[in-house]
């Protein structure tokens, strides 16, 4: 059961990461498309006599949005990557199994962090939310703002569980937890 | 307790927590809320908890960060490395140790269009380390020439550490990036003199590769002219007025990418490979910037920099000598923490004081990410060691740590050079306005 609960939070948080990137790509393309038309307005305005303003109405909001979405969306899948940045100078001296209770404490900790700001975001949200709050330029409605920041955070919240359980029953048992799926690599003995 | 013992205090609980392998950016989270809650209240930490993630990723001028880093992603899989390496070898290669200032050289060339320290070293190991093997060039100095070159990275625009310096000091990205250049151009100048002095001294270290002709020169010139028009565009662009620093680090990402492709080193694999370590970036550095807010807001409850600053007034001492023992305090930090967590959670109290005692910012900029850099290259945390190694895993790490010594003697000098002398890195600004 846990373990498919386990291959099914990896398997979206990839996804989420992957959608992630594609909103930043869609950042990248609306600002260059922006640049594109700001430079041909120029271009026209210098050589025809008529004066025109050609550029993407918001572009602000819109790359504000999009990327607020690749950086929330990506957080779950770094923890599950592991890559997010922690010291083991002092924690790698031990064995394979102590070391897995530091790295359980550390993923409960970090659950404990996440379900906070999730908690306490979703109060905030709902309060934008009732007062119909939008941005100033094409009133793009905060709830969108929220919808990633909420999503990533709860994906967050799930996987550091996880992953607290999963070192815990390392640090209990020495074997590698979740049938000894993959993206846990760091939790298999052999390997440290 | 006063409030700004209690800062102190959460400043050591954090630096324990993350000693004790907890992720920097929740160490700096929890910190940040619990030390709150207990100085405002409850109700006032779950405000702060909810509102500070958000806002900490919201700002546009924010977006620079993760289209700097994409553009970091695509170059390094562009094979411009390779190109930039032979380029500066057919100039350099018939000198003693002359492939280890080619790879420095390279290293410059390759932080010009990628902000990461750690992308370029790991970049350059693939392509320079084994060159270097194969004319018996001295690991330990073949290493950690890589090793040293890499923390260029951080320095020379475009860079991410000078990038988020700038969001949290206000101030500008532009003047930053333009006070880096001439600190760049002497790190490499310096990391090549150190090359020299090691291979003088022992000529066995770095043997003379065969010299290459005029005509081969021009050819592998001709190899990377798209790195400089990569550059030019970027940083010319920011200079020029064409665009905002968000602007060129678009422009910048899709040029990388446009490389990439027409270079045909973009295939499906690669492709996705760039997508998944664009994501895992960019959800640590801004799990960091988040961890970091709600740290900020602690801090600035507990008066911690006021105190800070009444307590060097009480002590009478000069500012040059204060701001000395700030950089040896973010040498001694550097060993033991990433470059990024440690400007983010110093720089709060750090700044004020700076700012205080009259220092230019933009000056003080460029000198916390030199210190930064040396970070890069001392144990027992020097991320760019474990880079290399991560790549040549035959090589010790304690090689890569003997050989690195020269190139941290180089730093220091440049540091202390940076110290003397703050025209040398105000004067570009300056003229440029």
């Amino acid at each position: 059961m846990i373990q498919n609960i386990y291959l099914g939070t990896t398997t979206a948080a990839r996804w989420l990461a992957y959608l992630g990137v594609v909103s930043l790509f869609g950042a990248m393309g609306v600002t260059i498309a922006d640049i594109v038309m700001r430079t041909a307005s120029r271009i026209v305005n210098l050589l025809a006599s008529q004066s025109v303003g050609w550029a993407i109405t918001g572009v602000v909001d819109m790359v504000q949005l999009l990327v607020m979405a690749a950086a929330f969306l990506a957080i779950p899948f770094a923890f599950l990557r592991d890559a997010h940045v922690s010291v083991d100078m002092l924690t790698r001296r031990f064995s394979p199994r102590v070391e897995a209770v530091f790295k359980a404490a550390a993923a409960f900790l970090a659950t404990g962090f996440m379900w906070v700001v999730l908690a306490t975001g979703y109060g905030q949200a709902l309060t934008q939310i009732q007062f119909g709050d939008e941005t100033m330029t094409i009133g793009i409605p905060f709830s969108w703002f929220w919808a990633p920041m909420l999503g990533g955070v709860g994906f967050a919240t799930l996987a550091t569980l996880l992953l607290g359980i999963g070192y815990t029953v390392q640090a209990a048992t020495g074997r590698t937890p979740f049938g000894g799926v993959s993206h846990f690599p760091e939790t298999d003995p052999e390997a440290d | 307790m006063s409030d700004p013992v209690f800062g102190l205090l959460g400043f050591a609980v954090a630096l324990g927590l993350i000693l004790l392998r907890v992720p920097v950016a929740i160490a700096m989270g929890v910190v940040g809320g619990v030390g709150y809650a207990i100085l405002n209240g409850w109700n006032a930490m779950w405000f702060i908890m909810g509102s500070g993630p958000f806002e900490a990723v919201f700002p546009y001028t924010l977006s620079v960060v993760p289209l700097f880093l994409m553009m970091g992603v695509f170059a390094a899989h562009a094979g411009l490395s390779t190109s930039l390496f032979r380029g500066v070898n057919a100039f350099m290669g018939h000198f003693k140790g002359g492939l280890a200032m080619a790879s420095i050289g390279a290293c410059a060339g390759f932080g010009a269009i990628c902000g990461s320290s750690l992308a370029t070293a790991a970049t350059m190991c693939r392509v320079a380390l084994p060159e270097m093997r194969r004319f018996g060039y001295d690991d330990r100095l073949a290493s950690a020439a890589i090793a040293a070159g890499g923390t260029l990275g951080v320095l020379i625009p475009p860079s991410i550490l000078l990038v988020i310096y700038g969001l949290l000091t206000e101030q500008s990205i532009g003047q930053l990036f333009m006070a880096a250049l001439i600190p760049g151009a002497l790190a490499t100048a310096l990391y090549m003199l150190a090359v020299a002095v090691q291979t003088r001294l022992n000529p066995e270290m770095g043997p003379a590769a065969e010299r290459h002709n005029w005509a081969d020169r021009g050819r592998t010139l001709l190899e990377i002219w798209p790195v400089i028009l990569l550059f030019v565009l970027v940083i010319g662009g920011i200079y020029a007025g064409f665009f905002s620093p968000t602007e060129a680090a678009a422009v910048g990402a899709f040029g990388a990418l446009l490389l990439a492709w027409l270079r045909r080193q973009l295939s499906g694999r690669v492709f996705r490979d760039c997508l998944i370590e664009t994501a895992e970036i960019t959800g640590m550095i801004f799990l960091i910037l988040i961890g970091a807010s709600v740290f900020n807001y602690f801090i600035e409850t507990t008066s911690l920099p006021q105190l800070l600053i009444a307590t060097v007034e009480a002590w009478q001492l000069s500012p040059f000598v204060v701001l000395i023992l700030i950089m040896i305090f973010y040498v001694v930090l550097g060993c033991f923490m990433d470059s990024l967590s440690m400007i983010l959670l110093t720089v709060p109290f750090v700044f004020p004081l700076v700012a205080a005692l009259g220092f230019d910012p933009i000056w003080f900029g460029v000198l916390l990410v030199t210190v930064a850099e040396l970070g890069l290259i001392t144990p027992p945390v020097g991320m760019n060691l474990f880079v290399i190694q991560g790549v040549a895993k035959d090589l010790k790490l304690e090689t890569i740590v003997r050989g690195v010594v020269p190139f941290l003697v180089a730093d220091l000098v440049r540091l202390a050079i940076l110290l003397a002398f703050p025209g040398i890195t105000l004067w570009l600004p300056r003229l440029l306005g």
